[in-house]
């Protein structure tokens, strides 16, 4: 079956491409730039706004990731690769707005319980494969997400969605590789306990 | 002698005149010996069991001590032990339930900004890198002002670190009103009858001061 909800490819640059691009972005070529923006945002955009859930901060917040990225790029020196740069910057940028707001919610919030709901689950047409596809359950993967706290879902996040390997994911958060571990471990069970209802056939 | 002082000699003297009776001297001679009695009672050493079961009971104490949080030794983690933990966490990530969660987000609707979003982007992006007007009289004015300024600073240094000059009264006064100041002070050193400062002796307007000794009379 085709899924609906298709990603688009990931980011995989050539690495000469990348560098070529990166030293013409250190100019302040408003070109390269460009194709800077154009590969990233996407991802930087649904990262951002996962993490904020306010679509005003999150427009706003991933657009001063762009802007930071360009004023610093003659400071990007190549020891991490270009994506965990950019993505150390966007979860930087969320942490300040998510203090100054005070919006980081708790690991579970009272209107988080996925028992809450008009959700039908005896309905006899129900079947895991279609559910996935779903899109009412992914907006209940959505709600889960925001119920989660912002550790935990930043984890979740670069690895179930942005592909990234857990050093990647060490090296954008600064936390140590077991840490990474074990809070994805949490953020999948955590999501996985609130989809439960959802889940239940196939787990 | 006072009523007080008799009092005091009366007392002092039937202590001196106190005579112990036989009886209560031996009295006293029995419980001397029975102290020495107990004073040269034996030392009783504990055995040798009862201190190794005293060792045991102390050190068993000692292991069940716990000392206080901040004598409390670091302890790291070994490198196998965390080895370890990682692998059986990534192995818990294979589980069934984690992979569905992982294979959940992927399939999760992308979030694609809009138009308008880029173009803010696009128009903030280009004032940043807009270059700065170039001033080509800004090059030239503002190291000629500096240097003016620098020029300006150094004399008010050097006019401020030098001595002050000591007012004094103009080479050219005012003729009339240093005169008129002259007789003045004269007229009143004549009053007073006094020999007028030498500063004014050039100006002698009292030419035979007053003679005011008796002599004179």
């Amino acid at each position: 079956m085709e899924l609906t909800f298709g990603r688009t490819a990931r980011i995989n640059m050539d690495p000469s491409l990348e560098q070529a691009l990166v030293e013409r972005c250190k100019r302040r070529d408003p070109e390269a730039f460009g194709r800077f923006v154009d590969t990233y945002q996407t991802r930087i955009y649904g990262y951002v706004k996962r993490m904020l859930r306010n679509s005003e901060d999150a427009d706003d917040v991933a657009q001063e990731v762009f802007i930071k990225a360009f004023q610093a790029f003659d400071r990007f020196d190549g020891r991490s690769s270009l994506r965990t740069w950019l993505f150390r910057i966007a979860h930087n940028l969320c942490i300040d707005r998510l203090r100054k707001g005070d919006r980081s919610l708790n690991e579970t919030s009272l209107d988080c319980d996925p028992e809450e709901g008009t959700w039908d689950i005896g309905d006899d047409r129900w079947q895991p494969e279609q559910m996935v596809l779903n899109s009412e359950l992914m907006s209940q993967v959505e709600a889960a997400l925001e119920c989660m706290s912002e550790k935990l879902r930043t984890v979740l996040l670069l690895h179930d969605r942005e592909d990234f390997a857990y050093d990647e994911i060490a090296q954008t958060l600064d936390l140590p590789l077991g840490t990474v571990k074990s809070r994805l471990f949490l953020a999948r069970t955590h999501l996985h306990k609130h989809l439960s209802i959802y889940l239940g056939g196939q787990s | 002698m006072n009523e007080f002082e008799e009092t005091d000699k009366t007392i002092m003297g039937s202590l001196l005149e106190f005579e112990p009776s036989s009886e209560w001297r031996k009295q006293l001679d029995r419980e001397l010996q029975a102290i020495s009695l107990v004073v040269a009672l034996p030392e009783i050493e504990p055995p040798a069991s009862w201190r190794a079961s005293l060792d045991e009971r102390i050190a068993a104490l000692a292991h069940e001590a716990v000392p206080l949080a901040g004598q409390l030794p670091d302890i790291h983690p070994t490198a196998r032990w965390r080895g370890d933990l990682d692998a059986k966490l990534v192995a818990l990530h294979s589980e069934r339930k984690q992979s569905l969660i992982a294979r959940l987000l992927r399939r999760l609707p992308e979030d694609s900004p809009n138009l308008i979003w880029r173009s803010q982007l696009n128009e903030r992006v280009r004032v940043l890198a807009k270059p700065r007007k170039a001033r080509p009289f800004a090059n030239v004015f503002k190291p000629t002002a500096a240097v003016g300024l620098a020029g300006i600073l150094m004399a008010v240094v050097i006019f401020q670190m030098r001595p002050m000059p000591v007012a004094s009264v103009s080479a050219e006064p005012n003729v009339v009103d240093w005169m008129l100041e002259t007789h003045e002070q004269s007229v009143a050193y004549g009053d007073l009858g006094v020999t007028q400062p030498a500063e004014y002796s050039g100006v002698a307007f009292i030419e035979e001061p007053a003679d005011l000794s008796l002599g004179g009379i």
